[in-house]
């Protein structure tokens, strides 16, 4: 074991120190991380429609509004039947925020009227924590089709007459207001009754001013949280782009590790370790550890940089080393195929480019598996790439248990023990 | 020390070695000379287990088989490739070397200093082997090979490509390692070299051993006469009297003592304006086994 640790030792000190290895295995892999992150994301283009779901509870007032919503530029909204589906739709990532539009709403200016401080909003915006950023921009357009409310009663004289005969009623059933307060509620519906009856009523400035049981939003709206749910989606580009890049590291060490055994072969150092007390497995368990810890450091540093600096998150950590521990193994064995395979350094180099890039783009390495078409997704299943994927997502945002995970983790060491083994075979028979 | 009998290698059609047997003596310096694709490194291959022979046996130590890893630890191999890691430091390739030697601490640092010193690469100990000249990396490539103290050292072409101070420093290294008790088999296409470090030479040529035996006896052997060469001042009143080939004013004659053939051609009252005498070498045996030059 300690032979096969020297060996390995000496592997990672070669890989560290060349240059162009390290390009490919560390620098090439986040580039694809970031790029493909940014692209997903729509940071670098233009900004789609803010979807929001709405539920509404109102006996029949809401439609007016969630009609205004509808119409106003940057969302894009949806009905459901329950706050518990409206809930589930943000928490899944599906949409930015939800609208509840509760029992007790009013739509138009008296839904702003002589609200209590006790009074329960009629109104609740829940946001995505992911999209925080757009929580300012929604409640801004929720208070804005609010308002137009207000505008559309206030140019409907015969509207605001059964408006205001409704507040009357209602001031003379309140037994607890003072009656100077009163007084000058009932004034102030005398006036708006005036202004109706004019037929002149032009709605000016609909801003209002904030004044306790005034006419004010001020509580008609609540901001909800929303914890978003972990279960089986990506919270953010990256965290696809990741899992992605991890195996393009791991390809990357594969293909460095296979020209150093070439060059070995070459140089004759191979040549002097075959003399020296060591056995053929000896050798080739020092180069297969090298590259499985070249592996798993490489997806460490990825990962690790993911989660500082672009908030990837880790479900589970132990599966996580399952599934890593599962794809060095797989790419180990492809590390030793293409070692025994080309007879060059160039040849090695690029012909696992050639053989590894198409299954690289079939297997989720460029197209995030869970943009696949169908039948792209069927025909991925032939690339140790997606397996890889597979695995790897499943211990960072798809939440795989430990028996969903085993399909992967299977193939993936099944390839890894039939590339071995026909590596081996193909080395005796080269160098007997 | 180390025994090969009837080794056999065949690549397709082509018969790398065909039938070469050999005995080294312990502390024996043993050279294969021959040009190159004569089949000495696929002898030396085979001899130390890195290459199956098609037909024949090696035995190491006695009955010591070369494929089994006790064996093999008794054997160091300096091959024509650098076989060294360029982006190790002098330092570290022998550290490396060592350690798969089973050297460790105390004795592995003693033998470090001992490979750094062999090779004269102490003041560079630190620099990266990339950054060496083509003889430091073959006085390391030397130094690796040797750093566990192996008993049968082989030297495949160890100063191919070399300038000649690095080339005495690799010499000088090996008759080191020689008066160590190191029994050393040396393959070259440099018959100089082959007579300065080693007892017996194998004259190798198409994958077999044409002759074999100390350089004295194959020049004795197959070498011939030496050939005295003098560049007379002025014509010679009578040419059929003197013993040799005249060409214009150059008189070639071949002698087994080239003192007393000097002396008699001056007692004849000749004039002689330039002396040159060629004793014969390992060259003119190889020249007369197969008709052909070690460089061609």
């Amino acid at each position: 074991m300690r032979a096969v640790w020297t060996l390995a030792v000496k592997d990672l000190r070669l890989l560290v120190r060349d240059r162009v290895s390290l390009f490919w295995v560390l620098a090439f892999p986040l580039l694809m991380a970031l790029f493909f992150g940014s692209l997903f994301g729509g940071d670098g283009g233009e900004r789609s429609a803010m979807g929001v779901v709405v539920v509404d509870e109102s006996p029949g007032e809401g439609a007016s509004f969630i009609r205004r919503l509808d119409a106003s530029e940057g969302l894009e909204v949806d009905t459901v039947a329950t706050l518990d589906q409206a809930r589930d739709l943000v928490r899944a990532g599906k949409r930015v925020a939800f609208v509840h539009v509760r029992p007790g709403f009013r739509d138009g200016g008296f839904a702003m009227f002589g609200r209590g401080r006790d009074d329960a909003p009629a109104l609740a915006v829940g946001v995505d924590p992911g999209r925080s950023a757009e929580k300012g921009l929604l409640q801004g357009l929720v208070t804005q089709a609010l308002f137009s409310g207000m505008t559309e009663q206030m140019s409907d004289p015969t509207r605001m007459l059964v408006q205001t005969q409704e507040a009357r009623a209602g001031l003379a059933s309140a037994a607890e207001l003072d009656p100077e307060r009163r007084e000058s509620l009932v004034a102030l519906m005398d006036a708006l009754d005036g202004v109706s009856r004019s037929q002149a009523l032009v709605a000016t400035d609909p801003t209002p001013t904030a004044s306790a049981g005034g006419f004010s939003t001020e509580g008609m709206l609540e901001s909800v949280d929303v914890i978003r749910s972990e279960g089986g989606q990506p919270r953010s580009p990256f965290d696809v782009t990741f899992p992605s890049s991890i195996v393009w590291g791991l390809m990357g060490c594969a293909t460095a590790f296979a020209t150093s055994m070439v060059r070995e072969r070459r140089a004759g150092t191979l040549l002097r370790l075959r003399v020296s007390p060591l056995s053929r497995a000896h050798i080739l368990a020092g180069k297969g550890l090298a590259c499985m810890l070249a592996g798993l450091i490489t997806s460490a540093l990825l990962l690790g940089f993911g989660v500082v600096a672009l908030g990837v998150r880790v479900g589970d950590p132990i599966l996580l080393l399952l599934a890593l521990g599962g794809a060095a193994a797989c790419f180990t064995g492809i590390m030793l195929v293409m070692s025994v395979i080309g007879k060059t350094e160039s040849a090695v180099a690029g012909g696992s480019w050639v053989v590894m890039m198409p299954l690289a783009m079939i297997g989720g390495g460029m197209i995030p598996l869970i943009a696949m078409p169908p039948w792209l997704l069927t025909a991925s299943h032939a690339s140790p790439f997606k397996w890889a994927i597979i695995a790897i997502e499943g211990a960072v945002w798809r939440d795989f248990t430990l028996a969903q995970m085993l399909p992967a983790l299977g193939i993936l060491l099944a390839i890894a023990i039939v590339l071995f083994s026909a590596g081996v075979m193909v080395m005796k028979r080269r160098d007997p | 020390m180390l025994s090969a009998r009837d080794l056999v290698k065949t690549y397709g059609s082509t018969k790398a070695v065909q039938g070469v047997s050999f005995e080294v003596g312990r502390g024996e310096a043993f050279a294969l000379l021959g040009p190159n694709g004569a089949g000495k490194s696929t002898t030396l291959h085979m001899l130390v287990g890195a290459l199956r022979p098609d037909g024949g046996r090696v035995r190491i130590d006695g009955e010591g088989d070369p494929a089994d890893p006790t064996t093999r630890q008794r054997i160091g191999i300096a091959p024509q490739d650098l076989a060294i890691y360029e982006e190790l430091s002098a330092e570290e390739n022998l550290a490396f070397f060592g350690r798969i030697q089973g050297l460790r601490g105390q004795r592995l640092a003693e033998r470090i200093e001992w490979g750094l010193g062999l090779a004269g690469l102490a003041p560079r100990r630190k620099d990266r082997a990339e950054t060496f000249s083509g003889g430091m990396k073959r006085r390391l490539n030397l130094a690796c090979a040797a750093v566990h103290e192996p008993r049968l050292l082989l030297c495949d072409e160890p100063t191919v490509g070399v300038d000649p101070q690095s080339r005495n420093h690799i010499f000088e290294s090996i008759e080191a390692l020689r008066a160590g008790g190191c029994t050393l088999l040396y393959t070259t296409h440099y018959m100089e070299e082959a007579e300065r470090l080693c007892d017996r030479v194998a004259i190798m040529d198409q994958g077999k051993i044409l002759a074999l035996d100390s350089v004295g006896a194959l020049i004795d052997a197959h070498g011939g006469a030496a050939v005295v060469e003098v560049e007379l001042a002025k014509a010679p009143l009578d040419a059929t009297a003197l013993p040799g080939t005249l060409d214009g004013l150059t008189l070639r004659v071949e002698s087994d003592d080239p003192l007393a053939t000097v002396q008699a051609l001056g007692q004849a009252g000749l004039e002689i304006r330039r002396l040159r005498i060629d004793r014969p070498d390992l060259e003119r045996v190889f020249l007369h086994l197969t008709g052909r030059s070690l460089r061609d």
